[in-house]
């Protein structure tokens, strides 16, 4: 065995990179297990992972359309109806939220599994970040079939899985940030939701960018939660592709898992002593 | 070839009074700890096909020293290789979900430990056999009893063939034929070459597995050795610790074993009982045993030790190769020892019962102190023969 701590990022994203397949037996069974042990000894099953964004929906037009009256302008944002406008902003951000307010106990609900047994660690984090993003996946892709019914296709779409996976290494990156840290400081445990919430009404997802004022606008553009809304938005309803956004989000993607890398790389070796 | 190989190992833990104190240690570079160390210099080897028995009281830095051989923990200096596949049975079923049926749990714990989903398939089956759970294996293990998790944790992990296997008091808990089970199958295990870890407080357990054991005492190596040498003198070791009473048989547990021993006596030649015996002479030890259930096949050990508890000798119908006795009923059986070379003072026998291999203890009884008498001053404990020569220096 190895004592050596490898500190070369680049053979540590290497190794992420293959551990899913050098331990698929392992891989799948987290990756069913997970899913399967949320709905275990329930009834509706992964039918909740549905009904849980559509009671949020129906929650957030009452307020927002027939309350508030958020009138969308179709120049900008195009289309006119809130709910389109709405989920292509809250079916991302729900996985990417889902993901994050996990992660806080990803390893210290598996402490035992953790002192006891010797496995890859890095797995954990990835089946964080892909059930949510999978079960997520099943609204989206119900939304899509809408979209498509309503005739919002366009060849752009084909640009969809890139921007899905640079959102998912984002998140991965996060994951493994938060769930190490975690294990350290469980005060994040705590306060997880709260910043979630505040994260969520700071992304223009149940507001276009273009309804905000002008000091605070400029600051939505360092919401690392911005560029993959706005690209999801833009690519689905608008039918364009901004190079700018996909640079943008592709270098937070990058350095946020690098750094989650490097972090957890020199922090695993200590979680069977602290949990 | 050794199948493991460990280095100087040494683990300290940082103790911290407060969470905020490892923070501040982070933060400000300053130690915030106190420092425990858990393991110290512990080098050995374990050659492949041998097994290394791992004991020592509480707190000596067992379950540290499996915990980094199975790789969940770091040392903090040294270095140790393992070769092959390690299975390490640290907790059984630890990573067992309560909500899936025992299959679906079969699949995730035998990935965890490193098998193959084809692998896993091929053994399914034979793991339900032996963990006879082939009527619940689809019910969710959170309606099995203890006894059914340990079952089906020690079959799946001794099914993925490891060539190490670390196992950790995992038979303290299941019934006896269970246990049985077990033992029967790490036997095999080790007879065909495979290296076995075994921790455990049972010394029978570890006198039938391993050839070799380490003995931890305060996170050192104590002694390391065959496992006969070591197991004798932790035990005798703890014997002193405990301090016995002087006299009178040992407290035991309440329930009553199968098989008890009702009397250990000390007969001469004439099988008549005496109190003491002299030196050379023809010595008895007559042992009267109850088999309270069902007749059962087990051995008999007699021994005798000084009264400050060092044991002269010992054997076992397992040793003297007389194979197992059928017990029903009351029986007598006789130790005979045609001539008693051990020099003057008083004595105490005891006598044990234990399973068909000797293995699990089900009964034992002290017999009353008795004495051999000897004439002369003697020094040590048994009397040699011997003879003097005297030479000339100028013979050579």
């Amino acid at each position: 065995m190895n004592m050596k701590t490898d500190v070369n990022p680049f053979s540590l994203i290497m190794r992420w990179a293959t551990v899913p397949f050098r331990f698929k037996a392992l891989f799948w069974g987290f990756m069913i297990s997970e899913i399967r042990g949320r709905f275990a000894g329930s009834i509706g099953g992964v039918l909740w992972s549905l009904l849980t964004p559509l009671a949020n929906l129906l929650i957030y037009i009452f307020v927002f359309s027939l309350i508030l009256k958020i009138r969308l302008q179709p120049m900008e944002t195009g289309t006119d109806s809130f709910a389109v406008f709405f989920l292509a902003g809250l079916l991302p951000w729900g996985a990417f939220a889902e993901s994050l307010s996990e992660a806080s106990s990803l390893f210290l609900q598996r402490a035992a599994m953790i002192t006891k047994v010797a496995f890859p660690l890095e797995l954990l984090p990835m089946i964080g970040v892909l059930v949510p993003f999978f079960l997520h996946g099943l609204g989206f892709a119900m939304y899509l079939g809408y979209l498509i019914i309503k005739g919002y296709f366009h060849v752009v779409w084909l640009w969809l899985p890139v921007v899905i996976v640079i959102h998912m290494v984002f998140a991965l990156g996060m994951v493994t940030l938060i769930s190490s840290l975690s294990v350290f400081l469980r005060d994040i445990q705590q306060f997880i939701g709260t910043v979630l919430t505040l994260w969520f009404f700071s992304t223009p997802i149940i507001y276009p960018l273009s309804m905000v004022p002008d000091p605070f606008s400029l600051m939505m553009k360092f919401n690392p939660m911005y560029p993959f809304i706005e690209l999801y938005r833009r690519i689905l309803l608008q039918h364009t592709l901004s190079w700018d956004l996909i640079g943008t989000a592709g270098g937070l993607a990058a350095v946020v898992f690098t750094g989650g890398v490097l972090f957890f790389s020199r922090a695993k070796y200590a979680f069977a002593d602290v949990l | 070839m050794y199948a493991v190989n460990a280095d100087h190992l040494t683990k300290r833990y940082r103790i911290y009074l407060r969470p905020f104190d490892r923070l501040k240690e982070a933060v400000l570079r300053r130690p915030f700890h106190e420092s425990v160390e858990a393991l110290s210099d512990v080098s050995f080897q374990v050659p492949t096909g041998d097994s290394l028995g791992i004991i020592g009281e509480n707190g000596a830095g067992k379950s540290t020293l499996l915990k980094i051989l199975a790789g969940t923990v770091r040392p903090t200096q040294g270095n140790f290789l393992r070769q092959g596949r390690v299975a390490a049975l640290l907790e059984l079923g630890s990573g067992f979900h309560p909500e899936f049926s025992g299959r679906q749990n079969i699949y995730l714990n035998a990935a965890l430990l490193g098998l193959g989903e084809a692998e896993i398939k091929e053994q399914e089956e034979t793991i339900i056999r032996f963990a006879e759970l082939e009527s619940v294996i689809d019910r969710p293990v959170k309606t099995y009893s203890s006894g059914m998790y340990v079952r089906l944790g020690f079959s799946i992990a001794t099914s993925v063939h490891p060539d190490v296997l670390i196992i950790d008091e995992a038979l303290s808990v299941g019934d006896q034929r269970f246990q049985q089970k077990c033992v029967d199958r790490m036997v095999g295990f080790g007879k065909s070459g495979k290296t076995i870890i075994f921790c455990s407080h049972s010394m029978y357990l570890v006198n039938e597995l391993c050839t070799d054991t380490l003995w931890l005492d305060r996170g050192r190596v104590r002694e390391w050795d065959k496992t006969a040498k070591v197991v004798s003198e932790y035990l005798a070791y703890m014997e002193r610790k405990e301090e016995l009473p002087e006299t009178g048989p040992p407290a035991k547990n309440t329930s009553l074993p199968d098989v008890v021993i009702d009397e250990v006596r000390v007969l001469n030649k004439d099988r008549k009982p005496v109190e003491s015996i002299r030196q050379f002479e023809t010595l008895v030890f007559q042992v009267k045993t109850r088999c309270i259930g069902l007749p059962m096949k087990g051995h008999l050990g007699i021994g005798f030790e000084r009264m400050d508890g060092q044991r002269i000798f010992a054997t076992t119908t397992k040793v003297s190769g007389t194979g197992p006795i059928e017990f029903s009923g009351t029986q007598t059986i006789e130790l005979v020892i045609p001539s008693i070379p051990v020099v003057g003072g008083k004595y105490r026998a005891k006598a044990r019962v234990g399973d068909e291999h000797a293995l699990r203890l089900i009964h034992e009884w002290d017999s009353e102190p008795f004495g051999i008498d000897s004439e002369r001053p003697e020094i040590g404990m048994v009397w040699m023969n011997h003879h003097w020569r005297f030479y000339d220096a100028t013979v050579g």
